[in-house]
């Protein structure tokens, strides 16, 4: 094996050994358990760059081998695995700080750290995988790994929504499973390839491939929330914050997103997909997506909900960008995976504080929570400006992209889409920075818990800076070589062609 | 990194331009972390400085990119960017200065921390979209102006305060949805990021809808005016001061920006006549609902959308002039430069007198003289600055087609009456709430006395992109501008008198906002005429009992809808019908 296919190999132990160790570790081996955890996301994190910079100099990794005959195994890391997977680790790690300082006294933490550690080696998985029956592979595991972090607490109403999850899940990776094989026995090896690997069979197999789209897409998009499909999202908010943090940021929603990516550019290709007329009832959905999750937000009074249907409409600026191909287009909705799981983790973040440090979880009790916690709600504040889009935030990158998109592909009416969503945004999240800002504390707070020197635990004020912050950097910073969108211009530039 | 030379001097003035921005914001987020807080506070004022000296050191055409700023950034200074930092920064450093004593005298100390938080951070972004030389730079600072205004304008906290700024931020929101939509149409038009390209292409009929209405709520033009008077009379004096002074021009710069000025032949005539008629229309109807209020910084406010809207109208002749670039800008400049320094010193001295001190005096005779000067600079004294900003705007005239000339001809000399009518009322109200209240003169007048001495002398010496006539003006000019002035004041001196019988009416401030004010429940206008309660109460009607009952069965709808989504046999058998239709589909098809 050369030294690209170990550090592979690396990238998936460095979580999938600490995981493993911690299940077996005793409720009270607090340090250890967190040493393993740091130690392991830090790995993780440097292998991850060090892959980065070698694809950036032009190097290949990729492992292959027959899982059974027939059924072949491929990991390779592409530009666009690169993005997804420094997403994912750099975020795991701040979650793994939060997660720490959030749980910190609460019982059955091995179990949740192992869970937590087998959740992100799943997620690195779909990242790389290089052909759709792995990431099918890895796609099923996920559900299955992060089933326990969403029932976590173990109480009714948790247990109630943890089945919904599993419902929805299951019944969506059946139909991904259906039409994967389906595929397969149609076309053979499900290789991903930048034009799509299907254009040969456009003309032969009409009809079962817009079927097999129909099945990929529903599979998919009931990790990715979209409109049919996402009644178990805002069910899962009774996880605790660092798992909302992950599913919604890291993992679940981010692996469904990510597999439309995959299906549309990397399977079908832009042109096939344009030319089976698949792109604009995606684009309708993914439209209708955004306005109908910013209105259902609109009547939310608990924060989790509100954030959670805020994800359902967010998310789907990806799929709005892959749907309407074009270079802008795609741009904006590739770099909204990495932006949304910026300014997404820093709401939850800033939730989880609230709850923790507070015992606030509804909107209408967050009057005055600025004088309490200004750098939790400054770092609030600075992620709701992304979620609307004001520059210089992250989200005003990817909506400047997602319109200059949509206006060369003389699809204008997306315009009026995006600036309806600015103003939703604007009027479901501005009234809670109204709230924490300017309104006066009214009693004490529900439970509040003092924690001396800093606002809250450091633990969990440190991810929730370290995040705000780098909402803000990838914006403001968006022109150099470093941010996610110079990033996502290399990807289209090169693997696209475009 | 530059295109000029690499001298010295150069790389320290484009550390001076950075800092322009720069130094405010840096301040603001010292004053956020206690230890600093005091040294800051005191610094906080004076941060203003760095760009009334770049504006008078920087000589040459400064033009830098700052690449990993934003997708790209560019800086610079031209010639009319440089005189709206001059004015800009002086209305920002000096009521930044009175603010200090100002609040400290209200005993609001406390707080005063806050109001400087806000007001450094709508200086930077003032000054940013200044020296931005690019569309998202522009865009950048210009919403962090707008965002940031809100904490200025809620600094007291009041019932009215928080209703001017829920109206206020709502118009922002709009206001910045319309010019993104605005910026994706230029770019994609032009494919350029550069303001000296986008201001070259010609725009589409809805590019140009866009870019009046988005800047136009800035500039309180109609029928987006109505934020100034609900904001202005509950914001603090000097805070009150930049968002007449200096604000609500960064909507102007921004017309001077994106709109094709002096390209006549290639533009449909009717982008022209959109502006100068709405601008006429503002500066008429504002000084009518002007004279029927009662508070005089919402008198000042309404004399505001006046003003704006006679720049408005000049902005239009620069859409009707074929050439002439220079002249159009030149003219909207000096009128920027005279009307924001002159209400700045009006709103100062308002503020002046409102304010209460432990000793109790009247305002002595000195303060009336000194607040008659802007008073009479706006209504176009010969010698102010107004005189000579009519005057620019008269020679632009010349150039108009004839028969918009004529009109304008006619109507120009009746809205400087309008305007001395204006202020003349202003005066009356002034003196006589003066009269009720007492008031200390404390060492914030001075700041007021050096406002007054810049919008006397500045529009004088000031060079700008134009020559504009500046020698002593000839009897027939000083008569023709005299007159409606003498005639404007006289009427004003008769209706605030009381001279004759009154009417009734009373608009309430911020007119048409009436119309809106049924879609929230707390406030209702004090409204005497017939028509406007009767129209809002079939709104009230309408909107508040249907529109929220329809919505809420909509919701509820899909409320049950979701409901039914969560059961797994729902969700299920949905599965089982997709899959079967599909196959079925399949089978048919094959």
């Amino acid at each position: 094996m050369s030294w690209e296919q170990w550090v592979i190999v690396f990238i998936f132990l460095s979580s999938l050994v600490p995981g493993m160790v911690i299940f077996t570790l005793p409720e009270s081996a607090h340090r250890l358990r967190t040493f393993l955890n740091l130690s392991g996301a830090i790995l993780k994190l440097i292998l991850v760059v060090t892959m980065v910079v070698n694809i950036y100099q032009g190097r290949e990794f990729e492992i292959a081998f027959a899982l059974l005959p027939d059924v072949e195994f491929v990991l390779r890391a592409d530009a666009l695995s690169a993005l997804f997977a420094t997403l994912s680790s750099t975020l795991w790690l701040v979650t793994t700080v939060f997660a720490v300082g959030y749980l910190e006294g609460s019982p059955n933490r091995s179990q949740f750290f192992g869970y937590f550690s087998l959740c992100i080696t799943v997620t690195i998985g779909i990242a790389l995988a290089g052909n759709l029956l792995t990431f099918l592979v890895f796609f099923e595991l996920l559900t299955l790994t992060t089933y326990p972090l969403v029932v976590h607490r173990g109480t009714s109403q948790v247990m109630d929504a943890g089945r919904i999850y599993l419902i929805y899940a299951l019944t969506g990776g059946a139909i991904f499973l259906v039409a994967v094989i389906w595929l397969r026995v149609l076309v053979g090896p499900l290789t991903f390839h930048e034009h799509g690997l299907l254009a040969p069979y456009e003309q032969s197999l009409r009809i079962p491939l817009t079927i097999i789209f129909i099945l990929l897409i529903s599979g998919v998009g009931v990790k990715a929330a979209l409109v049919p499909f996402h009644g178990w999202l805002p069910q899962a908010m009774v996880a605790p914050a660092p798992v909302s943090a992950l599913l919604h940021a890291v993992a679940v929603v981010k692996a469904g997103a990510f597999g439309i990516i995959r299906i549309v550019l990397d399977v079908y290709g832009i042109e096939t997909a344009q030319r089976l007329h698949l792109l604009s009832p995606l684009g309708g959905i993914a439209v209708f997506t955004i306005v109908y999750g910013s209105v259902r937000a609109l009547g939310q009074d608990n924060l989790k909900h509100r954030l959670a249907y805020s994800t359902v409409s967010q998310v789907s600026y990806i799929t709005l960008g892959i749907s309407m191909g074009g270079t802008g287009a795609i741009m904006g909705g590739l770099v909204h995976l990495v932006h949304q799981g910026l300014m997404k983790i820093t709401l939850f973040f800033c939730a989880g504080n609230l709850a923790e440090t507070l015992g606030v979880h509804n909107i209408s009790e967050m009057r005055g929570a600025g004088r309490r916690l200004p750098l939790t709600m400054g770092a609030f504040t600075v992620g709701v400006a992304g979620m609307i889009g004001l520059p210089p935030m992250a989200g005003f990158v990817s909506k400047w992209y997602l319109g200059i998109g949509a206006l060369e592909q003389q699809q204008d009416w997306i315009i009026v889409v995006l600036v309806c969503s600015t103003l939703l945004n604007a009027a479901y999240f501005l009234p809670i920075v109204y709230t924490v800002w300017f309104e006066k504390q009214q009693g004490l707070w529900p439970d509040e818990r003092d924690f001396g020197r800093w606002e809250t635990h450091w633990m969990l004020l440190l991810p929730t800076l370290t995040t705000a912050l780098l909402v803000l950097l990838t914006g403001l910073l968006a022109g150099s070589s470093l941010s996610p969108l110079a990033w996502v211009k290399l990807i289209v530039r090169t693997e696209y062609g475009l | 990194m530059m295109q000029a030379h690499h001298v010295w001097g150069d790389q320290l003035l484009i550390v001076l331009l950075s800092m322009v921005p720069g130094l405010p914001l840096v301040m603001a987020f010292c004053l956020l972390y206690s230890p600093l807080r005091r040294f800051s506070l005191k610094l906080a004022p004076w941060t203003a400085l760095t760009a009334v000296l770049a504006s008078l050191l920087i000589h040459s055409e400064i033009n830098l990119e700052v690449s990993w700023f934003f997708m790209g950034g560019r800086m610079g200074l031209d010639t009319t960017g440089r005189t709206f930092l001059l004015f800009t920064g002086l209305i920002w450093l000096i009521s930044g200065l009175f603010g200090k004593e100002y609040l400290d005298g209200k005993g609001a100390n406390s707080t005063s921390h806050n109001f400087y938080f806000f007001y450094l951070i709508a200086m930077c972004g003032n000054f940013g979209l200044i020296i931005a030389q690019e569309i998202l730079g522009f865009y950048l600072f210009f919403g962090l102006m707008s965002f940031a205004a809100y904490g200025l304008i809620v600094h007291n906290k009041s019932d009215e305060a928080w209703r001017a700024g829920r109206i206020y931020i709502i118009l922002v929101m709009i206001s910045e949805v319309l010019l993104i939509s605005a910026l994706f149409l230029l770019v994609s038009k032009s494919e350029s990021m550069q303001l000296s390209d986008v201001g070259k292409v010609i725009p589409s009929n809805i590019t140009f809808l866009l870019i009046f209405l988005g800047f136009g709520i800035k500039a309180g033009a109609l029928p987006f005016h109505f934020w100034l008077p609900l904001a202005h009379p509950v914001a603090p004096a000097p805070a009150s001061a930049v968002l007449s002074g200096a604000m609500i021009k960064a909507g102007l710069l921004g017309w001077l920006r994106f709109l094709p000025l002096g390209q006549a032949s290639l533009l449909p005539e009717w982008w022209g006549y959109l502006f100068v008629i709405m601008g006429m229309l503002a500066a008429f109807y504002a000084v009518f609902v002007g004279i029927l209020q009662e508070n005089p910084k919402t008198i000042l406010a309404y004399s505001s959308i006046s003003q704006m809207g006679l720049m408005t109208t000049i902005v239009g002749c620069g859409l009707l002039v074929p050439g002439n670039r220079s002249l159009v800008v030149g003219a909207v400049t000096i009128y920027a430069l005279q009307h924001g320094l002159a209400k700045a010193a009006l709103f100062l001295g308002t503020g002046m007198v409102y304010h209460v001190r432990g000793r109790c005096h009247k305002p002595s005779w000195w303060f009336w003289m000194g607040l008659t000067i802007p008073c009479l600079a706006l209504s176009g004294l010969p010698l102010t600055g107004g005189f000579l900003a009519k005057q620019g705007f008269k020679e632009l005239v010349y150039f108009v087609p004839p028969v918009t000339a004529q009109w304008l001809s006619i109507l120009l000399p009746l809205a400087a009456g309008g305007t001395a009518l204006l202020l003349c009322y202003f005066y009356l109200k002034i003196k006589l709430l003066a009269e009720e209240q007492c008031d200390a003169v404390g060492f914030y007048g001075l700041w007021w006395i050096v406002m007054l001495l810049m919008a006397l002398g500045l529009p004088w010496i000031w060079p700008l992109e134009t020559v504009i006539d500046r020698s002593l003006p000839t009897m027939g000019e000083v008569a023709g501008a005299l007159g409606p002035l003498f005639i404007g004041v006289l009427i004003g001196l008769f209706w605030g008198l009381r001279l004759w019988k009154r009417t009734r009416y009373n608009i309430p401030a911020g007119d048409i906002v009436v119309l809106f004010s049924c879609f929230n429940g707390q406030w209702h206008g004090k409204s005497s005429l017939l028509f406007i309660s009767k129209f809002q109460n079939l709104l009230k009607v309408g909107v508040k009992r249907y529109l929220p009952l329809s919505i809420e069965k909509i919701y509820m709808a899909v409320k049950h809808f979701e409901n039914l989504m969560k059961r797994w046999t729902v969700v299920g058998s949905c599965y089982a019908v997709l899959l079967c239709i599909l196959l079925l589909m399949l089978t048919y098809f094959q």
